[in-house]
């Protein structure tokens, strides 16, 4: 037996080039999210003040380092509700987007590997799904549920499994002419046991990648819902709703909504920076 | 005693796998394509069938027929598969799944492809285990370790916990005979078990075959296009031509006196061991023509545009295998050899 164990790694093969401007990027985006995150995980210990604790004699005070960024029209410290804030962002985001997201790639495996009718139902909602303008879709649903946290989660969770489900079926089409996939039926397994245990785990990696572009584009529309007044309801403490109390003062107190903008912004950029980089690792391997 | 190996031989037990008038046609872009044109083939217990024929000769579709295992775009249009007395064609998907799992492995030509590649092998013939066999988590796994040492896996503690690409071509092979006879099959497909393999390898895979299929007594097809491997593994041969069966009969028979001209055509091309004797005589001799194209087949022999003994009468002959002597069966009714070199 001298031809045993050839031990090459799939990633070891891939230009360096792109692995070293990768890091760069990997390092700030990641240096910053855990910042970030660590700041709002720990924002009961580390605020100054509490989030909703008013103080009208400090109303609308500028940013000094009593109040880091300013405190708003009713004198509630901007910086503390900013943390309490990308905290709660943080929580629905991840929820929005990980609940949805098995949930769509078992919808698409099962429509890719069985194909026919199966398949022309589950492309054909995905489609009606994808094929409204996804803030539409929202708008819609939390029309039904009525505006707050849980009418804006479940709106994103409806529309957010689709583009899963296409990714999925996509690569099952691909998947299922394997010969593993043939190997399975040759040796009697079932077609539960086929998809679950012998298909999910290759396609899991295109959606996980995925993912982590669509935690960003969550992160505004949950934001974005807020600002319009269909998510997060004050005075609970959440960006897009800061931003949108701080709308009026833009010109007299600017900070109040420009600081958690700014925020938001630095927050989606270093998510998708490390997103970006999980692509590149991971993206393209599997083939 | 004498008496009942004769009443055995007399009666000729039933064989454990009969394929009566198989024809398999594929949707195609334009139109249809049969690509199995009314095959007859038996294998008796313990027996081993080579299936030999270029691509495109409906080698493998006539094999995954066997256990149903076709592309969605494929029908069996007509013919009957009869193993150990079941009518394959009328199982259902529970009784064919039985099957498949218990009474028939398969192996596939590809071993960098028939591995789950996110599992590890040992996991994957664990499995194959616990569901064929009925065995707990823990049991499946001592006993694929056991497996994989049987095929001849060194090491294999350590190597069932490995992944598929971190294992050569030559044991991923071995790894996928190990699953496909992990429920003691009595009939083995092998799909050009050796095609994608170098040439050392092969004569360890083909080796390995040898030692498991008489240490289980289990009957296998060996599905090939090298006519060297089908000469040294099968006790019959079944030369296949544009989804027909040209020739049939015992190895021995066929490579002494092939009968069919595509036969004795495909054995020529065979480099001999003996050196040429002059210059000339150095070039391998071909067989003249393409490959058939399956669209638009001329009526009666579809080889007849390339044999050279073509006559007036080979577009009428209907391809029905024809006794050529003692179970050597050939489907051109002109052509009778005497011995090829």
């Amino acid at each position: 037996m001298a031809t045993d164990s050839v031990q090459l790694l799939p990633g070891d093969l891939q230009g360096a080039r792109s692995v070293r401007s990768g890091l760069l990027s990997v390092g700030i985006g990641s240096f910053l999210l855990v910042v970030i995150a660590a700041a709002a995980f720990l924002a009961p210990v580390i605020a100054p003040y509490a989030p909703n604790k008013l103080d009208i004699t400090h109303a609308l005070a500028s940013p000094s380092w009593a109040h880091l960024m300013g405190t708003d029209e009713v004198g509630r410290d901007v910086f503390s509700r900013v943390l309490y804030g990308v905290r709660l962002d943080l929580a629905v985001v991840l929820l929005v987007t990980y609940v949805p997201l098995p949930i769509g790639v078992l919808l698409g495996a099962i429509a890719g590997y069985f194909g026919g009718v199966t398949d022309m139902v589950i492309s054909r909602a995905a489609d009606v799904v994808i094929a409204f303008p996804f803030l539409v879709l929202v708008i819609a649903v939390v029309a039904i549920t009525g505006p707050g946290l849980w009418g804006a989660s479940i709106g994103i969770i409806v529309g957010g499994w689709a583009m899963y489900a296409r990714l999925a079926r996509s690569e099952m089409l691909v998947l299922r002419e394997r010969q593993f996939m043939l190997a399975t039926r040759a040796l009697g397994y079932s077609h539960a046991r086929a998809i679950v245990r012998h298909a999910l785990p290759n396609l899991l990696r295109s959606s996980i990648v995925f993912s982590a572009v669509d935690v960003v584009i969550n992160l505004l529309l949950l934001a974005g819902l807020s600002f319009l007044g269909l998510g997060v309801q004050p005075p609970t403490a959440e960006l897009g709703a800061i931003v949108a109390s701080g709308q009026p003062y833009l010109l007299t107190a600017w900070w109040i909504a420009t600081l958690p903008g700014l925020v938001l912004v630095v927050l989606g950029v270093a998510v998708s920076m490390v997103g970006d980089a999980i692509g590149d690792r991971w993206g393209d391997v599997g083939s | 005693m004498g008496a009942e190996v004769d009443a055995t031989i007399g009666s000729e037990p039933r064989p454990l796998l009969e394929i009566r008038g198989l024809r398999v046609v594929f949707a195609a872009r334009r139109g249809r394509l049969t690509v199995v044109r009314g095959v007859d083939l038996e294998v008796r217990e313990g027996e081993t069938l080579g299936l030999v024929g270029e691509s495109g000769s409906g080698k493998t579709t006539t094999l995954r027929s066997i256990i149903r295992l076709l592309p969605s775009t494929a029908t069996i249009e007509r013919g009957d598969i009869l193993f150990d007395g079941t009518h394959v064609l009328a199982l259902g998907p529970q009784g064919l799944r039985s099957l498949r799992a218990r009474a028939i492995g398969t192996v596939f030509q590809d071993p960098y492809s028939t591995l789950n590649p996110v599992a590890r092998v040992g996991r994957q013939l664990a499995e194959t285990m616990e569901l064929n066999l009925g065995l707990t988590r823990r049991e499946a796994w001592a006993r694929a370790i056991e497996a994989l040492d049987h095929v001849g896996i060194p090491s294999p503690d350590r190597h069932a916990r490995s992944y598929p690409h971190e294992l050569s071509g030559g044991m991923r092979q071995r790894v996928m005979f190990a699953m496909a006879i992990a429920a003691r099959p009595r009939l083995l497909l092998a799909d050009e078990p050796t095609t994608a393999l170098d040439v050392t390898t092969q004569a360890q895979i083909l080796a390995l075959l040898v030692r498991l299929r008489r240490e289980n007594g289990m009957a296998t097809i060996l599905v090939s296009h090298d006519l060297g491997v089908i000469a040294q593994m099968c006790d019959t041969v079944a030369v296949m031509y544009a989804g027909f069966i040209v020739e049939r009969g015992p190895a021995r028979e066929i490579y002494r006196r092939p009968h069919h001209p595509y036969t004795q055509g495909l054995l020529r091309s065979i480099p001999g061991i003996v050196p040429p004797a002059s210059p000339d005589e150095a070039h391998l001799s071909t067989i003249p023509g393409q490959p058939p194209n399956l669209q638009n087949l001329p009526a009666g022999c579809p080889f007849a545009p390339r044999c050279p003994h073509v006559r007036a009468g080979c577009g009428e002959i209907d391809m029905t295998l024809q006794r050529a002597g003692d179970a050597h069966m050939t489907a051109c009714p002109f052509v009778r050899s005497s011995d090829v070199a």
